[in-house]
Formats: structure tokens, C-alpha cells, sequence
């Protein structure tokens, strides 16, 4: 009959199967909470440098003013700061950023809907872009984008714009690469409609 | 799927530039067949064109805006209101485990407080509260514990002339008097008197409720008028200001009684039919009778319909509160008399 102490029986005690460790936490560990925070930083620091070109053109796009697209960005880089503080070694990908991203967008746009009924909506198109950005393709996207539900928009913006597949598209926005695909010909007929008028 | 919505992924896939030569040979053979679909998505190379158009905005961007700064501000704000955070919780928490230290070892005597008096009941008439008194009770002799003595004080009301106004109070249920008996009078007996005015329950612009002693106190108060026994402590005199002034004029037919003139159906007479029927009518706030019932029956169909009727057919002087009119009801009752010179007709 195997002895709960024995160690040579190949179970070990309970306390050493589940990592119990015995005479309190052991100093690598304690290190490793205490500089969980910096290392946490240190990845969104190198997150942001990658990406925060990217992601603060796309959320712009989205949801069509400059100022709004700083705030969300840096909502998004944040709770990426948080995600890794709680789990450093948490692999983070820029699919995660601009899923929480679009989420942000949408959720947004949403209370923009409820804020345009009051007269305080201000109007973003005068300082969103820059004049140099001022294309007929881009003024011509951005009035398609105004018409586009934040479905149809999100799915043209990270296939054709954050030039995802349609496939990688699909599993951020946690559908199916066809119903993407049906999404950017909808939204490309929105914006062919504008081209034309 | 239908073969359009099939034609929508293909046109997507086109769309991305991920479509096979075989997915591009099934759209042109759909939208070759399909007008509508043509029309449109377009066709391939009108799909390629649009989406060059956001391939196009897309590298003339120079937008190129800096964010570390901010969310390195922000990450470590974040930091420091935490900590923060963390150390005042803590100090709120070792307060309080000193306070709860302190009183319990009887370093810090917490003295018993009178607490707001607590309203359990109000009828429209008397007012009782319950009153949280520690002053009667002996004082502490060891640790000091916290003892609740509950008295129940009655508060009643006591209005200027009151018992001359409740008199005018009559029929209505707008009223604060509660199953007065309803006036009855005789059809062929019209009163010389035509009550014009409405009764009109004022209880003052400042109204102070009083500890009703229960030794008279003058005999003019409501629950006095109305024989309601209310309890009551043999206290010191407290009044406090508990409801705001209110002015109650109960509806009335314009024109006084006499304005509401049953006419009984000839069947009435035929029958000799007599008895009382007591009705009360709804009246909304403009005066004019929304709905009649007979609360208490003659024994005849035909003299509760004429009572109804004549009561729908009258205008009423709404009900007031506080000068606004609201909906309110009016209850009178007719006795009709037969002196038996009907029958045979």
C-alpha cells in the first residue's frame, strides 16, 4: 500500500502533485509578481511602437474623427497593459488589439447614436483628416463608412484596409470567412453607390 | 444559401482578391444569368476598381500619430491610483478596528442618541409615529450596550373651526369623512335653498401636528368630531410640520341639488314603484359625469335609470385640490314616494 509521504511511490504528497510549496512562496516568485507591472509595460511599450500606427488609422476610419480614434487607441493599448499585468506571459496578438479595437468602435458608435439626438454633436469631419488625406478615394470611403452598419464596416475595414484575410477577419470578429466575405461585397456595393452618385 | 447570397461570398471573395479562378468562373456564370446581381456587385472588374478605391485612401495616409507617451502616462496614473486606493482603504479599515477596539474595552463611551421619530401610520387623520427614546432607561453599568426602547406616540391633527366644517362635508367621497350617510329627500318636495357652494375642507396654511393629550383640549380636534379613539402618551407637547397646507372642494352639480331632476319611465307610475336609490357618479376634472352606478338599489329598474340618467345629464363643479380640479366622485340619493294614483294606467 503506497504511503501518502513516500516519495519514491511516484505520486508524491498532495501539497507537492498540486505545487504547494512548502515554508512560504519561493524568491524567484515573489520577483516574478513584483515585476509583473514592468514587464507588462515593457510589452505594450513594444506593442504600441508596432502597431499604433495601424490601429489609430483603422479606429479613425471606423468611427471617423481623429480625437475619438487617440482615446480608443489608448483604451486599447491600456487594456492590453491590464490583460498582461494579470498574466505576463500572456501571448498577445495584433488580432487581439484590433478585436478589442473594433469592439471599442462599435460600442462607440453606438452611443454616438444616442448623443446625435442632442444638439451637442459636434461636427468631426472639418478637423478628422488632414488635408494631404483629402483623396476623392478617401472622402469617397469615408462617406461609404457613414453608411455602413459597424458590421459591414469592420469587416472591409480589417480585410481591405488592416489587410487581414478574410479568414483571420473571421475569427477576430468571431464569425465565419463567408459571412466576411458577404459583408465587404455589401459594404462594397455601398461604397460603388457613392462613387457613382 | 441562394445562388445570390452564394454570388455575395463569391463577389467578396473577388472583393479581397482571395477568389479561385474557379470561385471567378461560378460569379461569371451567375451574374450572366442574373441581372439583379450584376447590377449590383457589378462585375469583376467594376468589384476590383471600387475596392482599389480603399486601397487608394489607404496609402495616402500620413496620419502618424504618437501614443506612447499617453499610455505609458496613463499606465502608470493607473499604478499610483491604486496604490493610493490601496492605502486609504487600509487606513478606513484600521479606523475602524481601532474605533470598534476602543468601544468594546470601554476606552470610548458611545452615547445613545434620540434617532428621527419614525412614521408607522397615517390614516388622513392621526399620525403615529414611532418614537426611539433612550431617556428613561437606566444607565449602563458595566460595558455600554445599546438598548432601543420603542414607544409608540400617536399625533393628531388639529385644524381651525374644524368641527364646524366637517358638518358641510357631506355626501361626497372626495371628502376626508369617511360612510357618511347619504341625504335623502323627497322628488316632489323641492328645498327653497339652492346649495350653490361647494363644501370646502381647509385645514390651514400652516399645519402643525400636535401630541393629542387625551384630556380634551378644547373638543374642537377632527378624530374628537369624528369619535376616533386615538392612543396617546401623557408626554411633553412636540409638534412637527409633517404634510403641506391642502384645500379639498368636493364636486357638486352646478345649480345646487335641485339641478339633478329624475324623470321615471311611466312604467314607474304603472307599478306605483317607491323606495330610495342611493347613486354615485364619476366626474372627471372638467366637471362633466364620466360614469354612474347605483350603489344601493330601489327595488325598481325604472327609478335607478332615472336616477342615473338625470345624474349623467348634469353638469358637476370638478373636484378641487388645492385650487387644481381633479377627478373626483359624487354621491347622492333620491327616495320616491308612490300615492298609489298610478295604478290601472
Amino acid at each position: 500500500m503506497p504511503s501518502e509521504n513516500n516519495p519514491e511511490d511516484g505520486h508524491g504528497t498532495v501539497s507537492d502533485r498540486v505545487g504547494i510549496e512548502k515554508g512560504g512562496p519561493r524568491m524567484e516568485q515573489v520577483y516574478l509578481i513584483a515585476g509583473g507591472a514592468a514587464i507588462a509595460q515593457a510589452r505594450v511599450d513594444t506593442l504600441v511602437r508596432e502597431y499604433q500606427t495601424k490601429l489609430v488609422r483603422y479606429v479613425r476610419r471606423m468611427v471617423g474623427d481623429a480625437d475619438i480614434a487617440l482615446d480608443i487607441s489608448q483604451d486599447v493599448f491600456l487594456a492590453a497593459f491590464r490583460t498582461l499585468q494579470a498574466d505576463p506571459e500572456r501571448p498577445l496578438t495584433a488580432g487581439w488589439l484590433y478585436k478589442t479595437a473594433t469592439n471599442n468602435s462599435i460600442s462607440h458608435l453606438r452611443r454616438k447614436k444616442i448623443v446625435r439626438m442632442l444638439p451637442l454633436d459636434r461636427e468631426h469631419e472639418t478637423y478628422a483628416w488632414r488635408i494631404d488625406e483629402r483623396s476623392a478615394s478617401s472622402v469617397d470611403l469615408q462617406a461609404a463608412m457613414k453608411q455602413l452598419p459597424s458590421d459591414q464596416a469592420s469587416a472591409i475595414m480589417l480585410t481591405s484596409y488592416a489587410g487581414y484575410s478574410s479568414q483571420e477577419a473571421a475569427a477576430i470578429l468571431g464569425t465565419t470567412a463567408d459571412a466576411v466575405r458577404q459583408r465587404v461585397c455589401r459594404a462594397m456595393r455601398t461604397l460603388r453607390s457613392v462613387m457613382t452618385e | 444559401m441562394t445562388a445570390c447570397n452564394q454570388a455575395e461570398v463569391l463577389a467578396g471573395a473577388i472583393a479581397l482578391g482571395e477568389a479561385t479562378d474557379a470561385e471567378r468562373q461560378a460569379y461569371r456564370g451567375h451574374v450572366a444569368t442574373c441581372s439583379a446581381c450584376l447590377r449590383a456587385n457589378g462585375g469583376e472588374r467594376e468589384i476590383e476598381r471600387t475596392m482599389a478605391c480603399v486601397g487608394a485612401a489607404r496609402d495616402g495616409e500620413t496620419w502618424d500619430p504618437d501614443l506612447a507617451a499617453g499610455v505609458r502616462e496613463r499606465m502608470n496614473g493607473r499604478k499610483r491610483l491604486w496604490r493610493t486606493g490601496l492605502t486609504v482603504a487600509g487606513a478606513c479599515i484600521a479606523a475602524s478596528l481601532l474605533l470598534n477596539f476602543a468601544a468594546v474595552t470601554g476606552l470610548v463611551k458611545i452615547a445613545p442618541s434620540f434617532a428621527d421619530p419614525l412614521v408607522l401610520k397615517y390614516n388622513g387623520t392621526s399620525i403615529t409615529l414611532e418614537h426611539r427614546s433612550t431617556a428613561s432607561l437606566p444607565q449602563p453599568t458595566s460595558a455600554p450596550r445599546m438598548i432601543v426602547e420603542h414607544n409608540i406616540v400617536t399625533l393628531t391633527r388639529q385644524p381651525a373651526s374644524a368641527s364646524a366644517r366637517v358638518a358641510r362635508v357631506s355626501t361626497s367621497s372626495a371628502s376626508v369623512i369617511p360612510n357618511q350617510p347619504p341625504v335623502t329627500r323627497d322628488v316632489g318636495i323641492k328645498p327653497s335653498a339652492t346649495v350653490a357652494s361647494a363644501p370646502v375642507t381647509n385645514f390651514g396654511s400652516t399645519p402643525v401636528w400636535r401630541r393629542n393629550t387625551g384630556s380634551g383640549g378644547g373638543g374642537g380636534t377632527v378624530s374628537q368630531a369624528l369619535g376616533v379613539q386615538t392612543p396617546s402618551l401623557d408626554r411633553q407637547t412636540q409638534s412637527i410640520v409633517v404634510a403641506p397646507a391642502y384645500t379639498v372642494r368636493a364636486p357638486a352639480p352646478i345649480g345646487g341639488e335641485t339641478a339633478l331632476t329624475p324623470q321615471p319611465a311611466p312604467i314607474a307610475y304603472a307599478q306605483n314603484a317607491s323606495g330610495t336609490s342611493v347613486f354615485e357618479v364619476q366626474i372627471d376634472e372638467r366637471g362633466n359625469p364620466t360614469k354612474c352606478a347605483i350603489t344601493k338599489s330601489s327595488g325598481f329598474l325604472s327609478l335607478d335609470d332615472a336616477v342615473c340618467r338625470a345624474a349623467m345629464k348634469t353638469h358637476y363643479s370638478p373636484k378641487l385640490v388645492n385650487g387644481r380640479p381633479v377627478p373626483g366622485s359624487y354621491t347622492d340619493a333620491f327616495t320616491f314616494r308612490s300615492n298609489g294614483s298610478g295604478e290601472g294606467v
